[in-house]
């Protein structure tokens, strides 16, 4: 198992934004987290990724218990994420944003930014001017493209479709099928059910803070409960 | 003839006014906290000089060779930097969350200040000292006018220091890792930055920047005491604020428009009254420019 979360509780303060939660991530796996507005996905993202304290539980990367790793280590052991609201620093270059993304790496990347240029044109011709003329789209890629150049094995995004147009939601899921397909796991948090559950191999159902369900995308579209409360169908 | 020596004498009090400036802007541009312990960093450095390398009854009369006195008060400068970081910034962000955004770590460092200080003048009371350097004539004289090499090499240093500071936040990994702490902290994070572990770099750089500048002031008026550190702290504010904060290139020229204005200022209105037009003009630039004269859009943060 490539990722394994047992047991994971968090807490802030008084709010309890984690119950119990166990979730599991296989090497070439796409694992969706799915649940309305204030269910404990993000929370669930930011304790894997080690921004924000466990009050129990344990995160296995690996094989290895980080739990107590810095969130910066775990980014140098290749689990990455991509923040919700694309978080790019506006203030400096499209170029300098990928050269922040490869902080962690000690080898050379300039072979694997020109590739990833090379799969994103709208960066490459952008590449010395001040990200924050990029488009929201533009923006989105250029996160995905800034966690790809940490060399990740698995990529944590955080409601990578919020504030898209519908086309360009469909580029973007087209790129997560594509990464991982070329062999990377991803762990994806959703409120785009509908497209969350046509690309992933399983997923999890949050309630506040708790897992109601798990399963196949067959098996939670099929619910009909969840399909009433998530999925927009009645 | 006489407004050239007061250009010139504005220009090198301004050299070590913009050295004290770069510190404060890049505390502020990089933590977005305005650091009081610079100009206490300032005092120390200069104060450790003077003891090591006089000669007398007083504690540490080591007698050294200045070059080493002043190697010593740099580093001493350092690590009290490094333990004001530890005391102010870093445990106030650890206990209250981020504290950057409330006036915890200024007013602790505010009480730094007045520690060292005080501690200062229990070591060495709190009369003036000579510090000299060894060299006979120390100014240059061409064309009627006297040019203190102290002055001018304080000058030239600050603007070296800024140029390879400029060079190594665009160019260098743990300048953008800084940068990118100043623009977005969390986001920093997420790629990987150790933000607790290159924070106290900021604190480094502001301590060698506060120590050389006490230095150099020291042997440019050939004088130290305990409280020379609150007079330049304010005239370096202003500077900062007339440049922009965060941006370190406008501390360096609003440091040099303050030591002219405040030269210019003495020369024509006498002694009593240099704080009116410093402050006057701070006031001024607060109200109708907010941002500095090289300053953009957004307050206090990512300006490199």
């Amino acid at each position: 198992m490539l990722l394994r979360i047992e047991q994971l509780d968090v807490l802030y303060g008084r709010n309890h934004a984690v119950k119990a939660m166990s979730l599991d991530l296989d090497a070439g796996e796409i694992v969706t987290v799915l649940g309305a507005n204030g269910a404990g996905k993000s929370s669930l993202l930011k304790a894997i990724q080690g921004t924000v304290p466990l009050a129990r539980g344990r995160v296995l990367f690996k094989g290895a218990n980080i739990s107590r790793w810095s969130a910066a280590r775990r980014v140098g052991n290749g689990l990455v994420m991509v923040p919700e609201g694309r978080q790019i620093f506006i203030g400096m270059t499209v170029h300098e944003n990928l050269l922040l993304g490869a902080y962690t790496r000690r080898d050379d990347t300039a072979a694997e930014i020109d590739a990833i240029y090379e799969r994103f044109p709208n960066l490459a011709q952008r590449r010395d001017l001040p990200a924050s003329v990029l488009s929201g789209g533009e923006q989105q890629m250029l996160a995905v493209a800034r966690a790809l150049v940490a060399r990740p094995a698995v990529m944590m995004l955080d409601e990578p479709s919020l504030g898209l147009s519908p086309i360009l939601v469909k580029q973007l899921f087209e790129l997560i099928v594509d990464l991982n397909r070329s062999g990377l796991a991803i762990l994806l948090v959703e409120q785009n059910t509908n497209m969350a559950l046509a690309v992933a191999h399983r997923g999890y159902v949050l309630e506040l803070g708790r897992t109601v369900m798990q399963g196949t995308p067959a098996e939670l579209s099929s619910d009909e409960q969840l399909a009433a409360a998530y999925l927009g169908q009645a | 003839m006489q407004s050239a020596q007061q250009l010139i004498n504005g220009l090198m009090l301004g050299g070590i006014l913009a050295f004290v400036a770069v510190a404060f802007t890049l505390t502020i541009g990089m933590l977005n906290f305005l650091n009081f312990t610079i100009p206490a960093l300032f005092m120390l450095a200069a104060m450790v000089t003077w003891a090591l390398s006089a000669s007398g009854e007083h504690i540490f009369a080591l007698g050294l060779p200045w070059y080493a006195a002043a190697a010593i008060g740099i580093a001493v400068a350092m690590v009290a930097s490094l333990i004001i970081e530890r005391f102010t910034y870093r445990y106030l962000k650890a206990h209250y969350g981020d504290a950057t955004e409330h006036a915890l770590p200024l007013v602790s460092s505010l009480g730094f200040l007045i520690i060292f200080e005080h501690a200062v003048i229990t070591l060495w009371g709190s009369d003036p000292q000579r510090l000299e350097l060894p060299f006979r004539d120390m100014d240059l004289h061409f064309a009627g006018l006297i040019v203190g090499i102290p002055h001018l090499f304080s000058l030239g240093l600050a603007i070296t220091l800024v140029w390879v500071l400029s060079w190594l936040l665009k160019r260098s990994s743990i300048g953008r890792a800084l940068r990118a702490i100043a623009e977005n902290p969390d986001a920093a994070t997420l790629m990987g930055v150790e933000v607790a572990r290159i924070v106290p770099v900021v604190f480094l750089v502001t301590g060698m920047l506060s120590a050389l500048a006490g230095i150099l002031y020291g042997f440019s008026y050939s004088t130290v005491t305990p409280y020379i550190g609150d007079a330049v702290a304010t005239d370096a504010i202003t500077g900062m604020v007339l440049g922009g904060l965060g941006n370190v290139w406008g501390a360096i020229v609003g440091g040099l428009l303050v030591g002219l204005i405040k030269v210019f200022a003495i020369s024509q209105f006498g002694a009593e009254i240099e704080k009116i037009p410093v402050w006057g003009l701070l006031l001024l630039i607060l109200i109708i420019r907010p941002t500095g004269i090289f300053g953009k859009s957004r307050l206090g943060r990512g300006k490199f």
